[in-house]
């Protein structure tokens, strides 16, 4: 016992003392694939390195043409005579009719969807002082292969409160005809209502002019899978930037190129024709651009609409190749732009209702632009520069000592690189710099390949480097890259960087 | 506080081997032996401290209390070590009463005596390398290849015993029932920290084994085991009342820890070669720092196991030299690699009948040599006191390799006078 209270005296100060170690602190064969998806990476016959990124461009914003907001709509039927009460035999007819119901569609003038997702709720309200047998059908509205049809039996209204019923109803996957009660209109759902005494009512039921039956729909949230219809002729405006993810992590310097390849393609599944103009093509890097000169810039690309043949879509598809012949596309690449700019206008259905209202669009395949870019890596590098920000976790407790970290780098690469190590806090604030311009040598050219060339440096670590590990949140990673004469390298694909990094000296272990 | 608790650690604290040698030897000179006249003789016993044969008490104060433990202290306790640093330390606290008056089975030499003892018993041992790695680190050139055994054997328990003891011969036996309130046994053989001559990669070789009593139940009288245990101590004296050897068994026994003892072996090869900087690029701003697992792989079972006691055997040989004075031999074994024969070897004066003190040198046990004093005295008809230590120079210096200390306390209830 007295040895337990001796050891659970609270302590004065921390337990530490100094030792003299060694260790292993990273490691890792940098290669194409940790520097690039593989996925965009391919070898040609040749053997050479390329760089293939393709992206949607832009998807022009047609799907968003047939849009259908949640839609409401209130009917109030009323048996037509003032007075009474009249007694309604069982079974006699009170109510007969058909009307349409309007949606609140954008501009276009839909004949049919087929719905993606949505509901239908509706509310059945009786102020009949008896039981009616109402029935209300959409018979427009498809639901798993039938008719939409609310059958439904009242119970007789207690004074001015009167019986309610509703329900909701899914629409997905729901076919709805848009063509109203004739057939020949749009954006119209048909209704038909019949209301009558009830047939199973034990007595006649007392009807007054004054009494209703009212039908609530509420259309929410319908997206839309497919839709026909006219579509309208609209005008509308391409602005997209767009960012290039391979590049995202250089922050400086520019390519040599050789060859680069820009095909540019336009593809419509939609069934309406349209006219697109790309006023402008850009690459921008660090308040740098360059703007793409080609034939495409300015000129009007009529694109016609695609076939539907039962669902399957035969699209028309018009592709450019941009390349150094006919362009200034491998200086727009040369700039290493982390973001694409495209500015343009659209117009569909530039000459009206062709069609005869009998535009199509599914809406999981619009109009799209894609772009594929194939960059052989035979190039010049100067003054390439990548940043790459790493959080640092927060340690146990400060840590206290001295000694250096020793790098070694097996380098295939054929450029030397700069590497430069800082320390930021909290506020992105530099702190201090933990190596600068440590050098790493190209690698060897050795007939289709590059031998490995071994640098090594050490960086020492100081107390107020120590200090500086303490305080900081992140660490900055910054690699600068240059390829050695005027001479373009060639990249094989097996190039990497066999980085060894340990520590020594002496560090202060400590317990509290 | 440190401080007072240090001191009450060092006197609050008896060994067998220096106490009641004013009972054992009435013989000599005009010894007081009043003590047989009396009924019950009631004792007190504390006992607690530290022995290494390499780490100084300023390394454990600073280890236990905080402070910065400097090279040189770091330095002395590796140059100590040849090749096995050792370190024992225990608390000891006990009450004991012997029936003098009554008789056993009606042989009046013969009566009963019983004990109440609560015992901490904490000892180590651990490979020169393993100190080294810890304390000193990996640094150097070339290939280092540490050897980092240990061993590490905690235990706390309380006895509840009754026996017999002969009343000339103060020699005697106890039986008793083991409430086994905690363990925890570390123990990793042929194990090795490599670290390659680059820096580019460590290994930690290693067979451990870990074994602990039920973590559900916790403190005194806790019930997580339960066992028997035997002391016993038989003096045999000298012919013509020269003296006497005794021979001495302590805490022979063991504890059957209950279903939910855990123990754990794992007998793996742990490498480290440095945080993977691809990891770091396919995954941005993840950590950059090394993080190591927080546990090495073990296979984990879970049930009863039956530990020994830490038991001792202690013989001694007290024999006169004057009518005054009288010399002393001693030593103790333990069948544990931390614990090395003990040797101790005293001379004890009577300055009165009621008066003994002694100076002693011992070695070996979790120690090196060191000298203690003690001394023992009768007060009135009712009172014995004893206090001392085996190391007087680990009570009063921060190099000293341990503090060591005894008390006994003692009151005598006197028989009826009628």
């Amino acid at each position: 016992m007295l040895l337990i209270g001796f050891v659970s005296c609270k302590r004065d100060e921390p337990t530490s003392w100094d030792i003299a170690g060694r260790a292993p602190v990273a490691r890792g064969v940098i290669d194409w694939s940790d520097l690039i998806a593989d996925s965009l990476l391919e070898v040609d016959e040749a053997g050479i390195l390329h760089l293939i990124y393709e992206q949607s461009l832009v998807d022009l914003g047609i799907d968003t043409l047939v849009e259908i907001a949640d839609t409401t709509v209130s009917k109030q039927f009323e048996p037509g005579f003032a007075g009474g009460p009249i007694e309604i035999a069982q079974g006699t007819s009170i109510i007969s009719l058909d009307e349409n119901i309007n949606l609140n569609v954008n501009s276009a003038e839909l004949r049919e969807i087929i719905v993606k997702s949505g509901v239908l709720t509706y509310k059945l309200k009786s102020y009949v002082g008896g039981q009616l047998d109402v029935n209300y059908s959409l018979p427009g509205v498809i639901v798993d292969g039938e008719g939409l049809e609310i059958d439904v039996t009242t119970e007789s209204a207690d004074g001015i409160v009167p019986w309610e019923y509703s329900n909701t109803v899914d629409l997905s996957g729901a076919s709805i005809d848009l063509q109203g009660t004739n057939g020949n209109q749009f954006n119209k759902v048909a209704s038909l209502l019949s209301v009558s005494a009830a047939a199973s009512s034990l007595s006649p039921i007392p009807v007054f002019g004054d009494d209703s039956v009212t039908v609530e729909l509420s259309f929410q949230n319908v997206r839309i899978d497919y839709a026909r219809g006219f579509f309208g002729e609209i005008n509308g405006e391409i602005n997209e930037a767009i960012n290039i993810e391979p590049l995202a992590n250089i922050a400086g310097g520019s390519l040599d190129l050789e060859t680069l390849s820009f095909e540019l393609e336009i593809k419509n599944y939609i069934g309406a024709d349209a006219q697109v103009t790309f006023n402008e093509i850009s690459g921008a890097r660090n308040g740098e651009e360059v703007f793409l000169n080609h034939a495409i810039i300015n000129n009007q690309i009529n694109i016609t609409r695609a076939i539907d043949n039962d669902g399957g879509i035969t699209p028309n598809n018009y592709a450019f190749v941009i390349d150094e012949t006919n362009s200034n596309v491998v200086e727009l690449f040369e700039l290493l732009p982390s973001v694409l700019n495209v500015v343009g206008d659209i117009t569909l259905n530039p000459l009206g209702d062709v069609s005869g209202g009998n535009d199509f669009i599914y809406t999981a395949q619009p109009m799209e632009a894609v772009f594929k870019a194939d960059m052989p890596l035979c190039l010049g590098m100067n003054g390439v520069f990548f940043r790459d920000t790493l959080a640092l976790e927060a340690t146990n407790g400060p840590l206290v000592g001295e000694g250096k970290l020793n790098v070694r780098a097996l380098n295939s690469f054929p450029m030397n690189a700069q590497i430069t190590l800082r320390f930021l806090d909290e506020g992105e604030q530099e702190i201090s710099v933990l190596l600068e311009d440590g050098n790493v040598s190209a690698g060897i050219a050795s007939g289709g390949a590059y031998l490995a060339n071994e640098s090594n440096f050490s960086v020492n670590i100081t107390s107020e480097v120590l200090a500086s590990l303490n305080a900081a949140s992140k660490i900055i990673l910054e690699v600068t890259m240059n390829t050695e004469g005027e001479d373009l390298v060639k990249m094989y694909g097996e190039e990497k960087i066999d980085l060894l990094i340990t520590a020594e000296g002496s560090i202060q272990l400590s317990y509290e | 506080m440190k401080k007072l608790l240090l001191f009450l650690c060092v006197f609050a604290s008896v060994s067998p081997m220096l106490g009641q040698r004013l009972w054992l030897l009435p013989q000599l000179s005009d010894v007081d032996s009043s003590f047989y006249q009396s009924a019950i003789v009631l004792s007190i016993n504390a006992d607690a401290g530290f022995r290494s044969n390499s780490i100084e008490n300023e390394m454990v104060d600073k280890l236990l209390f905080g402070g910065h433990i400097g090279n040189d202290v770091i330095q002395r306790a590796y140059d100590r070590m040849a090749p096995l640093g050792r370190m024992g330390a225990q608390s000891d606290a006990n009450f004991t009463f012997q029936m003098m008056s009554d008789s056993l089975f009606g042989n009046a030499k013969w009566g009963w005596q019983g004990k109440v003892q609560s015992r901490i018993h904490l000892e180590s041992s651990f490979n020169k390398g393993l100190f080294s790695a810890v304390f000193r680190g990996n640094g150097g050139e070339g290939e280092v290849n540490q050897n980092v055994d240990a061993y590490l054997d905690f235990m706390q328990y309380q006895k509840f015993g009754v026996g017999v003891f002969h009343k000339p011969s103060m020699s005697g036996f106890t039986f008793s029932a083991v409430n086994g309130q905690q363990f925890e046994r570390f123990r990793n053989t042929e194990s090795s920290l490599f670290t390659s001559s680059e820096s580019d990669s460590l290994a930690l070789e290693h067979n451990i084994y870990y074994g602990r009593s039920d973590t559900i139940t916790s403190g005194f009288l806790s019930g997580d085991g339960i066992g028997v245990s035997f002391d016993g101590v038989l003096n045999v004296p000298l012919k013509g009342s020269k003296g006497l050897i005794s021979l001495e068994v302590f805490d022979l026994g063991f504890v059957a820890w209950n279903e939910s003892t855990i123990t754990n072996r794992s007998r793996d090869t742990w490498s480290y070669t440095g945080f993977d900087l691809n990891e770091i690029l396919d995954e941005n701003q993840e950590t950059v720092l090394p993080s190591y697992p927080d546990s090495l792989e073990a296979n984990a079972e879970v049930g009863k196991e039956i530990r020994l006691l830490p038991g001792r055997l202690e013989m001694r040989l007290l024999h006169q030299i004057n009518l005054n004075d009288f010399f002393e031999i001693g030593m103790s074994f333990r069948p544990v690699d931390s614990y090395e024969p003990y040797f101790r070897a005293a001379y004890f004066y009577h300055f009165t009948s009621r008066t003994l003190v002694g100076a002693q040198v011992a070695t070996g046990g979790y120690g090196t040599v060191r000298f203690g004093i003690s001394a023992e005295k009768w007060f009135g008809k009712n009172w014995y006191v004893a206090v001392g230590t085996e190391d007087v120079y680990g009570l009063f210096s921060k190099q000293g390799l341990g503090m060591q200390g005894t008390l006994r306390l003692s009151y005598l209830i006197q028989r009826n006078a009628s």
